[in-house]
């Protein structure tokens, strides 16, 4: 069979049509406009809306490249990672801190080189909570914000204010409670809180899972709109949540108001790591270095409630009353990701062999 | 009688011809299933040995040679996971159970409107299907709370206990009757707008009245109707992860549910595919006993 130049052409021209098509339309332009394009692995909602508000034309106009965006929860975007890793789907990947752990372990993630993170110094310590996995001269990726995990409650059903994560078991919120599914991001907290209330520790969370057995719960929840219905009809009064979502719950006019438990809140820092293998290290970094951009964390707090992590972000005291920051984080608690990441599979296998056929028989 | 060498010759090209003519069309039909085959083979038969083959590996909670069962034996020794596959079946078998009689009736009830309704019934059915499970659910998460609009008042006059529906077996066998009716509806209206006019009037003939023509004509014809469309129904029930996801919640775990927290929440590929397996062979299990059933109606 004879190729001729119009077949070679056609062909060509056929497959870089499919690789074309198997981009986001942004990225599609931008790669026929010969622009180089990073990949941003994130969230949808908030996070996304923020990249695209407030960090991307800064981004465009320090490199001249633009974004393109591969949104979904971290769970579906971590197993892209894993399953794609000869060809990675993204440059750049957000997450929690354990992620970071569990990514720089697995092979996925890889550190950035500090010196080309400008902003890094001036970044507040407690935000650096990933520590393994990286050599000298390096970091496993940029804590961009902070948020924190409190104890939501309704003002006018709840009476006194809770104080303590131990008013989760109080028999007054006995089937009024949304608490943390096994597959939460801070279910491991849980298992930790539960355990020194019950005289354990964080070595020994044995008591932790006979304790937590014996909350009562209304809803599991992943998400804070797995619960929200509920509160709305006041068939949950008490939540364990995201300080960030509730702030967005009151802003909707939810009958919702939070504590920071006594034991403290839990801070979750989250990361923007590099993907290993991307093409677009350099770029990576400058992402990396603008996500701890004073500026672009005011912004993020401003329109998102989470905690600015560069000690010279400046935001207005009304909004730093609703944020993980200032005098907030004293009362926070940061719990080492490298404990979740090592005891998620068998702890969360626990929860659902031991702790959860209990709450279904209450 | 005798032929010459070249009539010879030219009856052999002719055989030749014809046979190559009968074996052309002997094989058109598998000629033009062969793009089906190599489709089916690269996307359902490939991924599903790759998922038996990740199911037979260790992983980070379980060690044993590789490939093993250990997966299985883990999955089928621990009350929970037995729990969580029983679960499954009720669940789909309930659905199932319920939602055909309603759908039968649903059907019948459309074949028999005006043609200018009936479409427009037909329209209605499929409007949940285009709006997808997601927003249906979230409608019934609102919708089922002891403080919504359905019960909340009830609940307040004292007419009937808090039912506390959310979270239970019960709000996801309502959300999945309502899920899988159209699908199952459209399923009885084609078998049920088969059936030949003639049959009913011959029943109406002989003095037979319309619970005759239901027991005599409607209900023998629309027997392989029925198997399909209770396949349909089991299968999607079975598989559905929305409504376990949302109205039952961790405490009430489905094998859909349970394949995904395996894979989001603890990265164990190896477990979520030893449960897609067991999902797999349930589904199929069941379904061979649903034929194996009707099979023994059908004439």
């Amino acid at each position: 069979m004879n190729f001729t130049r119009r077949d070679t052409l056609k062909t060509l021209g056929l497959i870089s049509a499919a690789y074309g098509l198997t981009l986001p339309g942004q990225s599609r332009r931008a790669a026929a406009a010969g622009q180089p394009v990073l990949t941003v692995s994130t969230w949808g909602g908030v996070t996304e809306e923020g990249i695209r508000k407030f960090v991307q034309p800064e981004f465009e106009k320090l490199t001249g490249a633009t974004l393109a965006f591969d949104i979904g929860g971290q769970g579906a975007r971590y197993n892209k990672l894993l399953a794609q890793r000869a060809n990675p789907p993204a440059d750049v990947f957000f997450s929690t801190d354990e992620a970071v752990v569990s990514g720089l372990k697995a092979g996925i993630l890889t550190p950035a080189t500090r010196q080309n993170l400008g902003n890094l110094v001036d970044i507040e310590d407690w935000a650096l909570t990933v520590k393994s996995g990286v050599g000298e001269g390096q970091v496993a990726g940029a804590p961009f914000t902070l948020i924190s995990y409190v104890l939501g409650y309704n003002p006018s059903a709840v009476d006194p204010t809770p104080t303590s994560w131990a008013n989760m078991w109080d028999p007054a919120y006995a089937g009024k409670l949304a608490f943390v599914a096994p597959t939460h991001s801070q279910m491991p907290a849980f298992v930790i809180l539960a355990a020194e209330l019950a005289g354990g520790s964080v070595d020994n969370v044995e008591p932790g899972f006979a304790k937590l057995a014996e909350l009562r719960p209304a809803k599991l929840s992943v998400f804070w709109t797995d619960w929200a219905p509920l509160a709305k009809t006041n068939d949950v009064t008490l939540a364990a949540e995201f300080d960030y979502y509730l702030d967005a719950m009151k802003d909707q006019k939810y009958e919702i108001d939070y504590v920071l438990p006594k034991e403290g809140g839990i801070g979750v820092p989250e990361y923007v790591s590099i993907v290993e293998g991307t093409d677009n290290r350099e770029l990576a970094e400058a992402f990396l270095n603008l996500m701890m951009d004073p500026r672009v964390q005011g912004a993020f707090a401003a329109a998102t409630y989470q905690g600015p992590t560069n000690r010279k972000t400046e935001i207005p005291p009304e909004l730093a009353a609703r944020c993980a920051c200032g005098p907030r984080i004293e009362n926070l608690r940061f719990f080492d990701p490298e404990i979740f990441a090592a005891n998620r599979p068998l702890w969360t296998e626990r929860m659902n062999l031991e702790v959860v056929p209990q709450w279904g028989t209450r | 009688m005798s032929t010459s060498t070249s009539d010879q010759a030219a009856l052999g090209t002719a055989d030749h011809a014809s046979a190559r003519a009968r074996f052309s069309v002997r094989h058109i039909p598998l000629i033009l299933l062969a793009p089906s085959i190599v489709l089916l083979f690269v996307f359902l038969v490939l991924p599903l040995a790759i998922i038996v083959l990740t199911s037979l590996q260790p992983n980070v909670l379980l060690t044993f040679d590789a490939p093993g069962i250990g997966n299985y034996g883990y999955m089928l020794s621990k009350s929970y996971y037995l729990a969580v596959i029983v679960r499954t079946v009720r669940i789909a078998f309930v659905t199932t159970l319920i939602g055909l009689p309603i759908s039968f009736l649903a059907a019948i009830l459309i074949y028999r409107l005006d043609e200018r309704f009936r479409n427009i019934a037909l329209m209605g059915l499929t409007f949940p299907v285009l709006t997808g499970p997601l927003a249906i659910v979230l409608g019934y998460m609102a919708l089922l709370t002891d403080g919504g609009p359905l019960f909340g008042p009830m609940i307040e006059l004292g007419l009937i206990p808090p039912l506390k529906l959310l979270g239970t077996e019960t709000a996801v066998i309502i959300s999945l009757i309502q899920f899988v009716l159209p699908f199952a509806v459209l399923t009885l209206y084609t078998a049920v707008s088969r059936i030949p006019q003639q049959l009913y009037e011959a029943v109406t003939s002989l003095g037979g009245a319309r619970m005759s023509c239901f027991l005599h004509v409607t209900l023998p014809l629309s027997l392989p109707g029925l198997l399909s469309a209770s396949i349909i129904c089991f299968s999607l029930a079975a598989s559905s992860y929305v409504s376990p996801y949302y109205l039952g919640g961790a405490a009430q775990q489905t094998l859909t549910t349970l394949i995904s927290q395996f894979i989001l929440a603890t990265y164990n590929s190896q477990l979520a595919a030893a449960a897609a397996v067991l999902l797999l062979v349930v589904m199929l299990v069941t379904i061979v006993a649903i034929t194996a059933f009707f099979r023994k109606f059908i004439r």
